[in-house]
């Protein structure tokens, strides 16, 4: 009911924003429509950014970086529109029990230039932040949203001091991310479940696309800044399943990116692969999906050695195939979540299995993001990993 | 065969008086009609109403509210910082001033909210999604959301600028959108949170925090709550408008239940006329062998035809009779409750069903008695003196069982002492022993005129009271039913001037300045210093400071009235307890005075507890007194002001009084204030006569339905006294061709046909009289005050009583004129014909 409500509110929102197409609205259909697969193209998905027509005054992704400032990268880019800080990660309990875990908070710009204003309340930016934890011995899947204005001491930046001192706090009212050198603090909790986590190993970053520029389409501009912390170690607790807080242990993957970019009309969406391979290497690869099926040419990603060199991945030197597909029962929507990915450059030959299928993120966005399994080869023979994908707009 | 005959009866005997059908007809209709009219209005006005308050707080299950003055944002930040009660959302109300392009000004409700979070904790109920662009109203400063009704009326567009006052603040905005009535119902200014702030000049203050709470959670955030706010459940509000509401509706209920017990006494009548008058012809019907039963079935068929031809027109009319009561109705809960009700909603069919089922019922009942009557009479010896002999009988019976009636109604008010249908079913009880009285009561005075009669008018006189009493099986009803209908119109209008003279009284006492200068918040810096400037105005020998603030207390919501009195004092009558004066009660620490709708709402009386939440948290104050208030809310308390802003640190003031010397000139006072404030338009000054003024327009457009109603049920009762005069009149017209070949002149006898009614219509208005004083004692002191929780004095007004008796009169006469003419003309021929 609430989330009905909140969803009915974001309709309004995005009817105006022009974001529909770019954040994944077709969940919000201003009538509660069918959700029939195969229903309109709209994106449902989050990754990607807004339509840069609407945006004047934005600034634009245009020169790559040479490098990514800390702390001031932590902290939110208001002069670009879209922004996320992304965390995803999977941690085992002293019993091995298994848990994925997503916290992501994101940043909408409404105004590139906002007038300063007397009342405080006065914002403009929203501000959404999605927790989820997958508990795959008991097999759930439990989400919580939070969404405001952009606020300080309610959301966005919780310290005034952009460039300034550390820690670097972003929050969305009780959820918030805290960066303090190498350490990263991730804290939501909701009745019943929740996750108090510590990041370390913050200071390996890989620059995504060309040295953090990563383009999302052919005009010049349209493209984002990206980089990811591909392996961070995890422990701290989660809560699950209304029981008491377990202490866990594990890996994470933090994406940062922030841009003012525009998704071309002919895509339908996207499938992200962010995955932790036991021999030491990172993975990362988004598949833009057309909505004839294909594969756009703006797809791409990474493979981050242990030794820290970085292998750039074009559209064209990643096969994926879809090996089954979920159903899921609430939207009625079918998602592929189990896929085999091969990079014949890599000699990598990977099947990626979900935890369990029911990792579905049905908010004022939908989409699904879920803890999987890697197992597979390489040159060197029989490679195992973990890692998260999200599958946007089915 | 048989049926066909007897139907063939039935209808030659209505072709024959197509006056009575019709007037048959007509009374039933009226009868039903009203009654369907007023409970449809009320019911989709209740619908609206609960609509309007269900909205509000749809999902709000809590609110948080300061103590005193505004609630400083900060509350909100520590809220949704706490995932416990992060289901909140902020708001702000104001009333601004809307200018418009052509000078013109629109008093509005400003609501600042937060788009994004109200939909959680609130629902955004009403804003147009498509229409308005909610994500500019959240994001771009001075952007508001007009009502689409407003928009529509003053021929205002999507991206039109509008000029937003409050106080000094002036702001142009632009409309980026329209919305429906707001959460609750009102016409309201949508604005985001932080440009409300900005455009009433308050940044970093809220009037409220909305919230969404479990019990847990509300506990928690109970125990955890800053002493200077508290949180209320949301419904409390709204559950005391309810309360109030319901009342209304009762009351509004049982005047249409009125109309139709009226209109079943007039329809007894009619019926048993149409019965009476068939005396022959029903004796003749079984003479030639019909049976009891056949003779029952044919009568209650015919009844139950009328009955359901009369019906079907009443619910026509009834529908569109409900269309004008529901404007009045809404517009009385309007003025009652300052809150607009929504768009009225459909009522529900089953009314039809009742008003159709109360219809028919009621004719078929009414024509049960006459129809026994008439088939148990003896067939050979169809003699009507027999018959009014029984009549005498019943009369004298009826009269002693008004007694136990009487009793019964004031154990039933005894017994249930706070419950409103009880008190109706007490009035209705007291009615019916009027109407049992009445028969005895017509013998009795008809027997006192008779001699004065004989020595103004001869024998004609003579004959006119006689006429009345020899025919009272049928003269009886008639009066009982004019008697009934005219002492309802006359209770309704005693109690509306009963509580009119009080509120004058009232006013009064309570308005001795005789300038108010409402202070604005643009008023607050330097007003003391403005003060001693208007007390030291040549014009002036004093002023009164007043600060009313909204506050919801552990047993509901009500204004706090502080007060620092002016050289008259408070203006306030205590009604208990009675030997001292509310400036020796407020004196007192801790003490105060209740209004009396609060006081009986929540059972307080003089020396008991109320808990105030103060800057210290929840305190309780001794209720020294209970005051007369009339404010149409109905819910205020009195504290002195050095008390008030002892305990709730609220420094502000609302009102200032200003009291002039005898001699000196309103005028010339309000220009010297105005020049003082160096302010000319913003600040408003109100004469007393204004206030008074005002006061009473509402008052009368709040029982205008009322009055309304007054008159649907006189008109059901002229109806019907018509059709039972004409009736009695064509009866007679042997009689009267007798009496005209006896050599009484035409004059002669319409004179004396008309002198008879008139008296009927006399007896009927006599009887009114003490039933009308009775009933109207009844709707003052138990009524009114079970409903609403008034106090009045009870006051005769004469007026009253003389409009009532000569409606009576008037009433009888006109109906009488027809029937005196045909009798007067009668066919002298009829009275050989038969015998």
């Amino acid at each position: 009911m609430t989330d009905r409500a909140r969803i009915a509110a974001w309709i309004s929102l995005s009817a105006c924003f022009g974001l529909s197409a770019c954040l994944g609205l077709s969940a919000c259909a201003p009538e509660p429509e069918p959700r029939a697969t195969g229903s309109a193209p709209a994106l449902s998905g989050i990754r990607f950014l807004a339509e840069g027509a609407d945006s004047p005054g934005f600034a634009r992704a245009i020169a790559p970086r040479d490098y990514f400032v800390f702390p001031a990268d932590h902290a939110p880019h208001p002069e670009f529109r879209t922004e996320w800080w992304y965390f995803t990660g999977n941690v085992f309990d002293r019993d091995r029990n298994h848990y994925g875990f997503e916290l992501t908070i994101f940043r909408i710009g409404a105004n590139a230039a906002p007038q300063l204003r007397e009342s405080e309340l006065a914002t403009s930016s929203v501000w959404m932040a999605h927790v989820a934890v997958t508990d795959t011995a008991r097999r759930e899947f439990q989400v919580a949203e939070r969404l405001s204005r952009g606020v300080p001491g309610i959301a966005g930046l919780a310290s005034p001091d952009r460039s300034g001192n550390e820690p670097v706090v972003i929050q969305v009212e009780d959820f918030s991310i805290a960066f303090d050198g190498d350490i990263v603090t991730l804290n939501a909790r909701e009745p019943g479940f929740g996750i108090e986590l510590e990041l370390g190993g913050l200071a390996r970053i890989v620059p995504q696309g060309d040295n953090g520029l990563d383009p999302k389409g052919p005009e010049p501009g349209n493209a984002s800044y990206y980089f990811s912390a591909p392996r961070l170690s995890v422990t701290g607790q989660i809560t699950s399943g209304d029981t008491d807080a377990v202490p866990v242990e594990g890996a994470a993957w933090m994406d940062r990116e922030w841009g003012t970019s525009a998704l071309s009309p002919d895509l339908a969406g996207w499938d992200w692969f962010a995955l932790q391979l036991d021999d030491g290497r990172d993975l990362m690869f988004y598949r833009l999906r057309r909505i004839d099926g294909g594969t756009s040419e703006f797809s791409g990603g990474s493979i981050a050695a242990a030794n820290g060199s970085v292998t750039r991945l074009g559209a064209e030197s990643v096969e994926l195939s879809a090996v089954r597909s979920w159903t899921s029962p609430e939207t009625g929507i079918r998602y592929p979540v189990e896929w085999q990915l091969r990079v014949p450059s890599e000699n990598l030959d990977l099947r990626v299995e979900p935890r369990i299928d029911h990792q579905e993120i049905d908010e004022t966005v939908r989409y699904w993001e879920g803890a999987v399994t890697v197992q597979g080869n390489a040159a060197a023979g029989p490679v195992q990993g973990i890692g998260y994908l999200e599958l946007a707009g089915y | 065969m048989r049926r066909r005959l007897l139907g063939r009866a039935s209808w030659r005997f209505y072709q024959r008086h197509p006056w009575q059908l019709l007037l048959a007809v007509a009374g039933i209709a009226l009868g039903v009609a009203v009654f369907l009219g007023i409970e449809l209005a009320n019911d989709s006005a209740r619908r609206a109403f609960e609509a309007s308050s269900s909205a509000a707080s749809e999902q709000t299950t809590h609110r948080l509210l300061p103590v005193a003055g505004p609630l400083p944002e900060a509350r909100y930040f520590e809220l949704k910082t706490d995932q416990r009660w992060i289901a909140s959302t902020p708001v702000i109300e104001a009333p601004v001033l809307l200018a418009l392009a052509g000078g013109q000004r629109l008093e509005m409700m400003l609501e600042g909210l937060d788009v994004i979070e109200e939909p959680s904790v609130r629902g955004l109920s009403g804003v147009r999604s498509g229409d308005a662009d909610l994500l500019r109203l959240l994001t771009e400063p001075l952007t508001v959301v007009l009502p689409q009704a407003t928009a529509n009326a003053y021929a205002i567009e999507t991206g039109d600028s509008v000029e937003v006052l409050a106080g000094d603040n002036r702001h142009e905005v632009v409309v980026i959108g329209t919305s429906e009535l707001g959460a609750d119902g009102q016409p309201r200014l949508l604005t985001d949170i932080a440009t409300a702030q900005e455009l009433i000049g308050t940044p970093g203050f809220l009037t409220r925090i909305d919230l969404r709470l479990d019990e847990a959670a509300a506990g928690a955030l109970s125990a955890n709550l800053d002493p200077r706010t508290v949180l209320v459940p949301a419904g409390a509000e709204d559950q005391i408008l309810g309360e109030l509401t319901r009342a209304f509706n009762t009351n509004l209920t049982a005047l249409g239940l009125l109309a139709l017990v009226v209109g079943m006494f007039l329809i007894y009548s009619t019926i048993s006329f149409t019965i009476i008058q068939r005396w022959r012809s029903v004796a003749v019907l079984r003479a030639i062998g019909l049976s009891r039963g056949e003779l029952m079935g044919k009568l209650l068929g015919e009844a139950l035809a009328i009955g359901i031809a009369g019906t079907l027109l009443g619910l026509l009319l009834g529908r569109e009779l409900s269309a004008g009561l529901l404007e009045l109705v809404l517009r009385t809960l309007d003025d009652l409750y300052f809150r607009r009700a929504l768009a009225a909603s459909e009522p529900s069919s089953l009314i039809y069903v009742l008003s159709a089922l109360l219809g028919v019922g009621a004719t078929v009942v009414s024509a049960l008695i006459p129809a026994v009557a008439a088939t148990r009479r003896d067939i050979t010896s169809a003699s009507r003196s027999r018959l009014e002999r029984n009549a005498h009988r019943l009369a004298r019976r009826f009269a002693l069982a008004a007694l136990p009636t009487l009793l019964l109604a004031g154990a039933i008010l005894a017994i249930a002492d706070r419950g409103l249908w009880q008190a109706f079913v007490a009035i209705f009880l007291v009615i019916v022993a009027g109407a049992m009285l009445v028969p005895l009561g017509t013998h009795g005075l008809m027997r006192f005129l008779e001699a004065p009669a004989a020595r103004l008018a001869g024998i004609a006189g003579r004959m006119a009271v006689r006429g009345v009493t020899d025919s009272l099986s049928r003269t009886g009803v008639a009066t009982a039913a004019l008697a009934i209908a005219v002492a309802t119109v006359m209770s309704v209008g005693l109690m509306i001037a009963s509580f009119r003279a009080s509120l004058v009284d009232w006013i009064d006492t309570t308005i001795t300045a005789d300038l108010y200068i409402d202070v604005g918040p643009e008023l607050d810096s330097g007003l003391e210093s403005s003060l001693t400037a208007i007390e030291a105005l040549p014009e002036v020998v004093g002023i009164s400071r007043m600060r009313v603030a909204r506050t919801l207390a552990p047993l509901g919501s009500f204004n706090i009235r502080a007060q620092a009195p002016g050289p008259e004092g408070y203006g306030i009558e205590l009604t208990a307890p009675d030997d001292v004066t509310a400036e020796a009660l407020l004196d007192e620490e801790r003490s105060v005075v209740v209004s009396e709708p609060l006081a009986y709402r929540l059972g307080l009386e003089p020396d008991t507890a109320l808990e105030l939440p103060t800057m210290t948290g929840i305190e309780a104050f001794r209720v020294a007194g209970i005051y007369r208030d009339y404010n149409t809310a109905g819910s205020d308390i009195v504290i002195a002001l050095d008390a008030y802003r002892r305990h709730f640190d609220d420094q502000g003031l609302s009102t200032i009084g200003v009291h002039l010397a005898a001699d000196a000139d309103a005028d010339i006072a309000t220009a010297a204030i105005r020049a003082l404030f160096a302010r000319d338009r913003d600040l408003r000054i109100r004469s007393t006569e204004f206030i008074r003024e005002i006061s009473l327009v509402v008052f009368d457009r709040t029982f205008q339905v009322t009055e309304v109603l007054r008159l649907l049920a006189g008109i059901v009762a002229f109806l019907g006294i018509l059709s039972a005069l004409m009736a009695l009149g064509l009866e007679r017209e042997r009689e009267f061709a007798v009496l005209r070949s006896l050599g009484m002149s035409v004059r002669q006898l319409f004179v004396q046909n008309l002198a008879q009614t008139g008296l009927l219509g006399l007896t009927a208005g006599l009887a009114a009289a003490p039933l009308g004083a009775a009933l109207a004692w009844l709707l003052v002191h138990v009524i009114n005050r079970r409903s609403f929780g008034w106090s009045m004095d009870f006051i005769v007004a004469p007026n009253a009583v003389l409009a009532g008796v000569s409606m009576a009169v008037a009433a009888a006469l006109l109906a009488g004129i027809y029937p005196a003419f045909v009798g007067a003309r009668a066919d002298m021929g009829l009275a050989w014909r038969d015998d």
